[in-house]
């Protein structure tokens, strides 16, 4: 059984108004345990409102989101049960700050979910740890804190709920290169080291190239495209139809070939094309 | 909140949304007037009548309009229990220390009816013209203010802000509800003073978020060096199409045929 399941999901915007928008078109999808996975497409091709089906939040106009199984609409499934095992951070979440520490903002989730208050100021207290956040902001009010700072003490929100599957819409938007690379080192940490199933929407390719395990391509409401990172990347003319790109590294790697440089077209990381030139380099030498 | 019609522009191209803002807020004015004048039969039929005429040729959907109802439910439900209560006359009912009044219940039905018909007119009004318009409409049709020092371009581009904002901050505070949701929040449970408490994670945001919106409206303002109304030019002057003159006709004589009514109580 898959950890969460869509199945035929559609949804629309201002249903029966005239101004209505088919949002999301039959999707159907299967995440499995364990999976890293990211989620790309154009502005307003549905990134967010089906990243907002996955605990649902928003509730499909038909077919079903399935969690371990259960229907995420049915009764067996109250929203407090939901959110002990899908954590979705919202795109800028910390335009939800409202504690009075961060600490405290921290434990609002926990504490929604049943728990005393030792526990919930310990998974707290745990969540920031795990974000990097300094614990001398701990006591601070989250207002306070410097952007970047403001982001990681909302996501130590989500994840103080101890989630098994971590939902982020654009967690990196607006951050310096620094904390996007520290942001995402967690996210991938978290899936590596505790097995938590993490499912993204970025417009950066070169994350995606580097982090994800699988990679979904929406356009106007449809996933287009599913596979890996090297699937997805080596149609570039595919991706650039719809005003994305490739990682810089494949642009690279194509002009080192127009040159006459026999190098290998799929490298998507940094890390990849170095080796790849180095191999090559080498072979040249000997 | 989400019921909220009032502000809300129903994009179309309909006869009314192409009528010029100043006809229609003076043609609400007098409708709202005319609502006021209804005293019989004959009188309600020909404001009814305006009022569904209206409504159809605006190509807005009823159900759309019959929302802005929604917002003043509780009114509407309490003041045809006081007047169906408290009006003294003959007697229909009894129970026990209360009765209901053959007065009582025309004139809450009457007030319900009167309440509905000023709401949804007013919507009519806001669903069919961008705030925009609808400002340049009151900044155009009482500039004669001026002259008496009142600040007419100032309180209409305060008030256009007003309007553009509550649309924004419905978006905002939806997207805040879910969020805080996400986080397990439970917005329905409790008794009335924890239900307070628990709009604290929805409220905190909501100030923080609106103040800090204000603040970057009126720095983006200035750095387009902004000043108030004095030799400013639109972009889309006001003026008067045949349509507009055909417009004020029509309201002419629907207005009169009301007065009329009104005049002769029936």
């Amino acid at each position: 059984m898959s950890l969460l399941e869509f199945e035929n999901v559609n949804y629309y915007y201002g249903k029966g108004l005239s101004y209505e928008t088919h949002a999301l078109t039959d999707i159907n999808l299967q995440i499995g345990y364990g999976e890293f996975i990211g989620l790309i497409g154009p502005t307003g091709s549905g990134k967010s409102t089906l990243l907002m089906h996955m605990n649902g939040i928003n509730r499909p106009d038909s077919g079903r989101v399935l969690l371990e199984g259960t229907d995420l609409q049915s009764r067996q499934l109250d929203r407090r049960k939901i959110c002990s095992k899908v954590g979705l951070v919202f795109q800028y979440p910390e335009n939800q700050l409202f504690g009075e520490t961060v600490l405290m903002d921290a434990a609002f989730g926990p504490r929604n979910l049943g728990r005393s208050e030792e526990e919930a100021l310990q998974a707290a207290r745990r969540a920031l740890e795990l974000t990097g956040l300094p614990p001398e902001c701990y006591d601070k009010s989250p207002y306070d804190l410097s952007g970047g700072e403001k982001r990681r003490a909302a996501i130590a929100g989500i994840l103080a709920m101890e989630p098994q599957l971590l939902v982020l819409d654009e967690p990196a938007a607006g951050l310096d290169a620094y904390s996007r690379r520290s942001l995402m080192d967690l996210f991938q940490k978290m899936a590596h080291e505790k097995g938590i199933t993490v499912v993204l929407s970025s417009h950066s390719m070169e994350e995606m190239a580097q982090y994800a395990g699988r990679i979904l391509v929406m356009k106007e409401g449809s996933i287009v495209r599913d596979g890996t990172p090297e699937e997805i990347f080596s149609e570039e003319a595919f991706l650039s139809s719809m005003g994305l790109r490739a990682p810089q590294m494949y642009y690279v790697m194509d002009r080192l070939r127009s040159r006459g440089i026999p190098v290998r077209r799929d490298c998507f990381t940094p890390q990849q094309a170095a080796q790849e030139i180095l191999r090559l380099w080498k072979g040249e030498q000997s | 909140m989400r019921d909220m019609i009032i502000g809300q522009y129903y994009p179309g191209s309909s006869l009314i949304h192409r009528l010029d803002p100043r006809v229609k807020l003076l043609g609400t004015l007098l409708y709202l007037i005319t609502v006021f004048m209804i005293h019989g039969p004959l009188s309600f039929a020909i404001v009814t009548a305006f009022l569904i005429a209206v409504t159809a040729v605006s190509h807005v959907p009823v159900k759309l309009m019959l929302k802005s109802l929604r917002g003043i439910m509780v009114i509407l439900i309490l003041t045809f229990i006081f007047s169906l209560f408290l009006t003294q006359g003959e007697v229909l009912v009894k129970m026990g220390p209360l009765h209901i009044t053959k007065e009582g219940l025309s004139s809450g039905l009457y007030m319900l009816m009167r309440l509905s018909w000023l709401v949804i007119g007013a919507s009519l009004m806001t669903l069919t013209t961008t705030p925009g318009r609808l400002t340049q409409g009151l900044e155009s049709g009482l500039g004669f203010l001026t002259k008496f020092h009142v600040p007419v371009h100032e309180t209409a581009m305060m008030m256009s802000i007003a309007l553009r904002f509550i649309p924004i901050l419905i978006e905002e505070e939806t997207r805040i509800i879910q969020a805080q949701q996400s986080r397990g929040a439970d917005f329905h449970t409790g008794n009335a003073l924890q239900r307070v408490k628990k709009l604290t994670p929805i409220l905190v945001p909501m100030f923080v978020s609106t103040i800090r919106r204000a603040d970057e409206l009126a720095l983006a303002m200035d750095a387009r060096c902004y000043r108030g109304g004095e030799s400013r030019t639109s972009l889309h002057p006001l003026s008067f199409s045949r349509l507009d003159r055909q417009a004020w006709i029509l309201l002419g004589i629907y207005t009169a045929a009301v007065v009329i009514c009104f005049i002769f109580r029936v």
